[in-house]
């Protein structure tokens, strides 16, 4: 299958507080048409500034990014679905989804017409007249998503997209995804923190190194479909977390067994008490997205933070 | 809003009538209505110069309408400008800080000199005591959108002016409807103050005939006009709030 997307040696640097901050070191990346391939890596280390580049909001140094064979010059190639779901309080969910319609110049009637029919392929068809703070943070992620594929671009790139729901939440808007996903084939980037939800709902996951980033490894999940989200292949789940330095030899995740719960990647080392241990505690903070506590090995931070950082950089 | 319609008014009908009260306590005291009036006899007066008093009313309403009017273009004004042109915004925002440390009882009279006797100087003191909050209200809603509203519409390929019209003209309405509702009950204050200093009629050239002529209750009367008016211009800006930006007061609490 022919590449839709190829991100071809980027290079950027960014002014920082002291001097000039290489953020992307000659990052590589292809993606086939109807695949989705999961960028995960260390907190900062440029995943964020990736997306603006293939996005076509920040001119790279160095390198290129191609979209069906064509230079990304400017924006307008590819459709963003960013963290927030940013859906507009002023709009109903219908014109929320013809948004990216409206700016590309389409009429209202007919960018109604379209975001109507595209809630409906995705079963959002009961909320298309709701307006935005009706909706729960599941159900506003799903619009948002339906937003960003009715711009109708060659490729998709989905920025930590459930990274601000709680776990049942997530489970379940992961679980309509992979779906969703699996009905339409797009082409897209998935860049999350979770390897868990990488590897559930990807074909690919690629992992970056720290600053500045480069590809430091690359996983093809073969594990066959329908996958059950929150419960990721273990043996390719342990490759990723041993690259980010998490992992047996790295760091104490437990070895039990049946490991339930998908293994979150440590974010920040404030946040960083472990949750729940080992019994069956509710992750009680619903917005600190991954999946804590729960079932499985809950992942210490510095450990992981240090071997993270330190590889490939 | 919460809680029932008498459940609203009630506890201001109790406060009014405490306050009442206590006035017409004082009053008693006192024992001398060109110095402190009873309630009663204050809105017994008010009554009977009722003709005089609605005309006076509606010469400052028209005052205030005017200047406000004008007031809240200019702040649409400025407020665009400073947030599209950075640089101008730069310059511009510290003279309108400074603006505002400029004493109206100082400048309103200078005012009256150089425009005279006419609606000119009267809209100028309202514009210049009420549009200080609208622009502030409005540069800061126009930001409000935040730079990631401002990156996805980038992705999308919208350019500046679409930005501004989907996003931050719609996302910067509730913060201007909280400074319209402040600004407003400024802009009584303004046109009395401005009718004080000169002019021909008006509520405040009427408080000012009334205290020359030790008719104390007929000032109190008046007072209590601008009051009036103030507190209904703020419901009204309330209304229109409601009516045109409904989505900025949430009808269902946001789950999971």
């Amino acid at each position: 299958m022919a590449d839709v997307l190829r991100v071809h040696d980027v290079h950027v640097t960014r002014p920082g507080a002291r001097g000039a901050l290489p953020v992307l070191g000659g990052v590589d990346l292809r993606v086939a048409r109807g695949e989705l391939v999961a960028v995960v890596g260390p907190s900062g280390c440029g995943k964020s500034t990736l997306l603006a580049v293939v996005a076509g909001l920040l001119r790279p140094d160095r390198g290129r990014v191609l979209v069906d064979g064509g230079e990304v010059t400017g924006p307008g190639r590819v459709a963003l679905m960013p963290q927030d779901d940013l859906l507009l309080a002023w709009h109903t969910v219908l014109d929320n989804v013809g948004l990216g319609l409206r700016v590309q110049g389409v009429r209202r009637r007919e960018a109604r017409a379209r975001a109507r029919d595209v809630l409906d392929e995705l079963g959002l068809a009961a909320s298309a007249d709701a307006r935005p703070d009706e909706l729960s943070g599941g159900m506003r992620q799903r619009v948002a998503l339906a937003r960003t594929v009715l711009q109708g671009r060659d490729v998709v790139l989905l920025d930590e997209p459930f990274g601000a729901l709680d776990a049942l939440t997530r489970l379940d808007a992961q679980r309509w995804l992979a779906a969703t996903w699996a009905a339409h084939r797009w082409s897209g980037l998935l860049v999350t923190h979770d390897v868990g939800e990488a590897v559930t709902l990807a074909d690919r996951v690629v992992r970056l190194s720290g600053r500045p980033a480069a590809v430091a490894q690359e996983v093809v999940v073969d594990d066959p479909r329908p996958r059950t989200p929150g419960v990721p292949d273990q043996r390719l789940t342990r490759t990723v977390l041993a690259g980010l330095g998490v992992g047996p030899g790295g760091a104490d995740v437990p070895d039990t067994p049946d490991e339930r719960a998908s293994v979150a990647v440590p974010d920040e080392p404030a946040s960083g008490s472990v949750r729940g241990g080992r019994g069956p505690a509710v992750p009680d903070e619903p917005a600190s997205g991954s999946v804590r506590g729960g079932r499985g090995p809950a992942v210490p931070d510095e450990p992981a933070r240090a071997g993270a950082g330190r590889e490939g950089g | 809003m919460t809680g029932t319609w008498p459940g609203r008014v009630l506890p201001v009908v109790a406060v009014l009538a405490v306050l009442a009260a206590a006035w017409q306590a004082a009053a008693l005291a006192v024992a001398n209505p060109r110095l402190l009036p009873t309630p009663g006899r204050v809105v017994e007066q008010a009554w009977a110069q009722r003709d005089v008093l609605a005309q006076h009313t509606t010469a400052t309403l028209g005052v205030t309408a005017a200047g406000f009017a004008v007031s809240v273009a200019v702040a649409w004004a400025l407020a665009l400008l400073v947030d599209q042109v950075p640089a101008l915004g730069r310059g511009l925002v510290p003279v309108l800080v400074a603006s505002q440390t400029v004493p109206v009882v100082a400048v309103a009279p200078l005012v009256v000199l150089w425009f005279g006797f006419g609606l000119a100087p009267k809209v100028l003191v309202v514009t210049l005591v009420t549009f200080f909050p609208l622009v502030v209200g409005l540069v800061e809603g126009l930001r409000a959108a935040g730079p990631s509203a401002t990156a996805l519409l980038a992705s999308m390929g919208a350019s500046r002016w679409q930005e501004l019209r989907w996003v931050r003209l719609p996302g910067a309405l509730p913060r201007f409807f909280t400074a319209l509702r402040i600004a407003v009950t400024y802009a009584v204050v303004g046109a009395v103050f401005a009718e004080y200093v000169g002019a021909v009629q008006g509520l405040g050239t009427y408080m000012n005939m009334q205290r020359a002529a030790f008719r104390t209750d007929l000032v109190l009367a008046a007072v209590g006009l601008c009051a009036l008016v103030s507190v209904t211009l703020y419901a009204a800006t309330w209304a229109l709030e409601r009516l045109v930006v409904p989505w900025a007061h949430p009808r269902a609490v946001r789950r999971g």
